[in-house]
């Protein structure tokens, strides 16, 4: 059976994160019913509960929905930034044949520091969170390499140009100092960083968020075609409908901080089911 | 694996019953008004456990509880706290300074020493047990019976890189080092190779990343391998690590850009004649006719820069051989 | 129904298929289900708004057909019948509210395409399923000779011999050379729908879904791609179109399906 289903690299199943004690109350009095995240009863509040996707091999899947919705915490999670409090995160590697799964959640703190590092690359919505501002352009993309061992500054140099070129950023501007760089450019230097260590899974986050329209323009058509060339899985977070019909092949829609609907872009574009993502489709400019 | 002489003895000291218990002793710790080191038995306890932590987590930086001294913060009371938790009346001690035996800090320090706990003093470094320094390592090769005790100024090596205490805990925790290299890799690309003239950050037993204190990086090949014990104090810092002997430290470097030492090929040192030493630069004046020192502007005659060892005492030694 | 149809193997049965959509937002109002909650004197609660049922629209109710490899399946029917919605639900473009899709794959077998995983029918989308829409929806910013090509590469092809299979089709369908590397939006409406033509037939898939592919094409374009149906026709491909432009179709469709109105 060559089902496709079964060609997952990344599951996440009933991923779960609370900030608060908790209490018997929270599961039943938060979540788009509620309109809340907050428990009433006890004031925790629920970031995100029962999210469980897969994501596939050199697939885009979306994460959608309003701020608040839980899809920053998500992502976290995903990046192993965040402890989930339950839930699973099961990471198979498609290079080689039969590789058992294992679960990220349950990787000491060394090892999930090298998965991280070596299989996940994040570019954040701000960039001062995913570049160091103080080190050059060439320094922040070869920070992964010399995290993985990469103890060779000619080789460094070579495959930090070489990445500038991928995202289409001059390499003569290597040793440049990002505050001379432009928000769409400095995009690019995150992504080229997050692609340096060639992970198994892209994490974007609002990327484009913040930008010009042509930049932001310019920036999705990059990813787009990084899509195709890297043929690599992503997980692509954002509240614009826009960016994730141009990116995700499938998508998840989150509301207070559960999922109420997931499907194919298409059918959750064209045939909503959730009074929410019914809103959200029909709130498109 | 055989221990070396320098454990045992510290073994034996934080094992052995404090020497302040005969009778003898008393009577000087009245006649001086202080007790024997100057800090009280609790805090050189406190010391000691901490060092007996550090040697066992080699390159790890361990947290104490810093006393205050009749010295200011700063001005090495990280050093002198460890050696004032050591000492034992029948030890010999040498302080030094930059290499220096007769600097201020380091006359200071030998003095404070001296004073509250009447222990013999020398300044060649094959006699003493116990050599406190500033940024320096002594050039004569140190015995296994020997400990060597170093001020640190800056304890973290991460501080270049992160601010946050907290942060850089986790960061030595997690073993993850990779800003310091981005650190590494930008001051190549800044200025054509590794410019961190002092302070040189090495990996102990390829675990921790350590600071060298502001010890010259011709002392680094010193830490690997060797026969001494070395402790670090930071006082104002309140923290303590240590290298035991026969720990491997690998300084930092890259394939390309390889640690280099200061030392550069045809200079000696104008007193004793060594190419082998740490040398350091000194301003000569010119000498007027009536031997006096006057300065180049006034007479126009011009003085000039002459090499020295750092380490005096060798220096002297050498000097007297010859 | 003619004896060589009968013996072509089903690709395609729908059975008792049943779509409505709920609308829970009209007129900028979320309509809510009646509420459950009363007040102590049993009336209801006064902001609650007084019709309170989620209004739906039920386009089709119950159609079931089957469609054959090398066979052309018309299906006609007045406009707003629902015909565009058979089609996406076939492609799950839309939900299927009731019944069955069953579709015999190659590569997962038999399935059905109402209940199947997001990811098989993203692979049915690749390998098999070919769907021409009505109306071109094409990412912004991407040179017509790539829209082309993409489902080529999607399917692995490198990008230069999907080009060069693109330009191909693009010729064929007697678009000009100098606007393939344009971008789609600044094409007319029946360029765009040859542009979407192309797009549908190129990566020869085993089920083409048709909606109207014959609407705003001048006769000459017409004929070009009644001859492109028929020769997947003749390579085995099972069709399904939807179409008013009965005259040109009837004569190349094999079965009729008429949609009663709802």
């Amino acid at each position: 059976m060559s089902d496709n289903s079964s060609k997952w690299v990344l599951r996440a199943s009933n991923l779960a994160r609370r900030y608060g004690s908790g209490c018997p109350y929270c599961t039943t009095l938060t979540g788009p019913d509620h309109d809340t995240n907050q428990c009433q009863v006890c004031g925790t509040v629920i970031a995100c509960s029962g999210i469980s996707f897969d994501l596939g091999e050199a697939e885009t899947l979306g994460i959608v929905g309003e701020s608040g919705s839980g899809k920053s915490t998500v992502m976290q999670l995903v990046n192993l930034s965040n402890p989930a409090d339950t839930g699973e995160l099961w990471y198979r590697s498609l290079g080689t044949s039969n590789a058992e799964p294992i679960n990220l959640l349950a990787l000491d703190k060394f090892a999930r520091r090298v998965f991280r590092n070596q299989q996940l690359g994040i570019v954040h919505q701000r960039p001062e969170l995913g570049l160091n501002m103080n080190f050059t352009v060439g320094g922040n993309v070869a920070e992964k390499l010399l995290m993985a061992g990469w103890r060779n500054v000619g080789q460094i140099r070579q495959r930090a140009s070489e990445l500038m070129q991928l995202t289409e950023l001059p390499p003569s501007r290597l040793d440049d100092d990002p505050h001379t760089f432009s928000g769409g450019m400095l995009q690019r230097v995150q992504i080229s960083k997050a692609l340096s260590s060639n992970p198994a899974v892209l994490l974007l986050d609002e990327v484009t968020t913040g930008l010009d329209l042509s930049v932001q323009a310019r920036v999705l058509d990059l990813i787009k075609r990084l899509q195709w060339e890297l043929r690599i899985a992503m997980l692509v977070v954002s509240h614009d409908l826009g960016v994730i019909k141009q990116l995700a092949s499938r998508t998840v829609v989150l509301k207070n901080g559960q999922m109420v609907e997931h499907g194919l872009t298409d059918q959750i574009l064209e045939d909503p089911q959730h009074p929410y993502t019914q809103l959200l489709v029909s709130s498109t400019l | 694996m055989k221990q070396p002489d320098s454990l045992k003895a510290l073994i034996t000291q934080l094992t052995a019953p404090s020497e302040e218990a005969t009778s003898s002793d008393r009577e000087q710790e009245e006649d001086t008004l202080y007790n024997f080191g100057f800090i009280d038995e609790d805090s050189k306890r406190e010391v000691r456990r901490k060092l007996l932590k550090a040697v066992a987590i080699p390159g790890h930086l361990v947290p104490f509880a810093s006393r205050d001294l009749p010295v200011a913060k700063g001005w090495g009371t990280g050093g002198l706290q460890i050696t004032l938790a050591l000492v034992k009346p029948d030890d010999t001690l040498k302080v030094i300074d930059q290499g220096d035996d007769d600097s201020v800090n380091a006359v200071n320090l030998r003095r404070f020493i001296q004073k509250t706990t009447n222990l013999q003093v020398t300044t060649d470094t094959l006699e003493a047990t116990i050599v406190q320094t500033r940024h320096r390592v002594p050039e004569e090769p140190l015995g296994e019976d020997q400990i060597l005790v170093l001020q640190v100024p800056m304890a973290d090596p991460l501080r270049w890189v992160e601010p946050s205490i907290e942060r850089s805990t986790e960061m030595h925790a997690e073993a993850d080092y990779a800003p310091i290299w981005v650190y590494m890799y930008e001051s190549v690309v800044r200025s054509g190779d590794v410019d961190i003239s002092s302070q040189y950050p090495v990996m102990v037993e390829e675990r921790y990343l350590m600071d060298t204190t502001p010890a010259p990086r011709y002392d680094v090949p010193a830490l690997h391998m060797s026969k001494t014990l070395y402790l670090y104090g930071a006082g104002r810092e309140k923290r303590i690590y240590a290298i035991p002997p026969y720990s491997r430290v690998a300084p930092l470097e890259f394939e390309d850009y390889p640690f280099k030492t200061e030392q550069k090929p045809g200079q000696a040192c104008e007193k004793c004649g060594s190419t082998a030493t740490y040398l350091t630069q000194h301003y000569i004046e010119a000498k007027s006719v009536d031997g006096t020192a006057s300065h180049s502007a006034t007479n126009g005659t011009e003085g000039y820069w002459a090499f020295f060892c750092s380490d005096t005492s060798y220096c002297n030694k050498r000097k007297k051989v010859i | 129904m003619q004896k060589t149809v009968s013996a072509a193997p089903p690709l395609l049965e729908v059975r008792g298929l049943q779509k409505y959509f709920q609308l829970h937002l009209l007129a900028n109002r979320r309509a809510e289900p009646p509420p459950t909650n009363t007040n102590p004197t049993g009336t209801p609660l006064s902001d609650t708004p007084p019709t309170a049922t989620v209004p739906t629209i039920n386009p089709i109710k119950d159609v079931s057909f089957t469609a054959r490899s090398r066979n052309v399946l018309l299906i006609r029917g007045r406009s707003g019948a629902g015909k565009t919605t058979i089609l996406k639900c076939i492609y799950r473009t839309y939900l299927t509210s009731g019944g069955e899709i069953w579709y015999d794959s190659l590569n997962l077998g038999r399935i059905d395409l109402s209940s199947a995983s997001e990811a098989a029918i993203l692979q049915l989308r690749e390998h098999e399923l070919g769907y021409c829409s009505q109306f071109l929806k094409v990412l912004p910013r991407v040179p017509a000779l790539d829209v082309v090509a993409e489902p080529l590469v999607r399917c692995g092809m490198k990008a230069t011999e999907a080009r060069a299979e693109a330009a191909l089709w693009l010729a064929r369908l007697g678009l000009e050379e100098s606007r393939w590397q344009a971008y789609p939006i600044t094409f007319s409406g029946g360029e765009q729908q040859r542009l979407n033509l192309a797009r549908a037939f190129i990566a020869s898939p085993r089920l083409l879904l048709l909606d109207e592919p014959t609407a705003s094409l001048d006769p000459h374009s017409k004929s070009i791609v009644l001859e492109m149906i028929s020769e997947a026709k003749a390579r085995g491909v099972g069709i399904i179109v939807v179409s008013h432009d009965t005259q040109a179709l009837e004569s190349l469709a094999d079965e009729i399906f008429w949609l009663a109105d709802s």
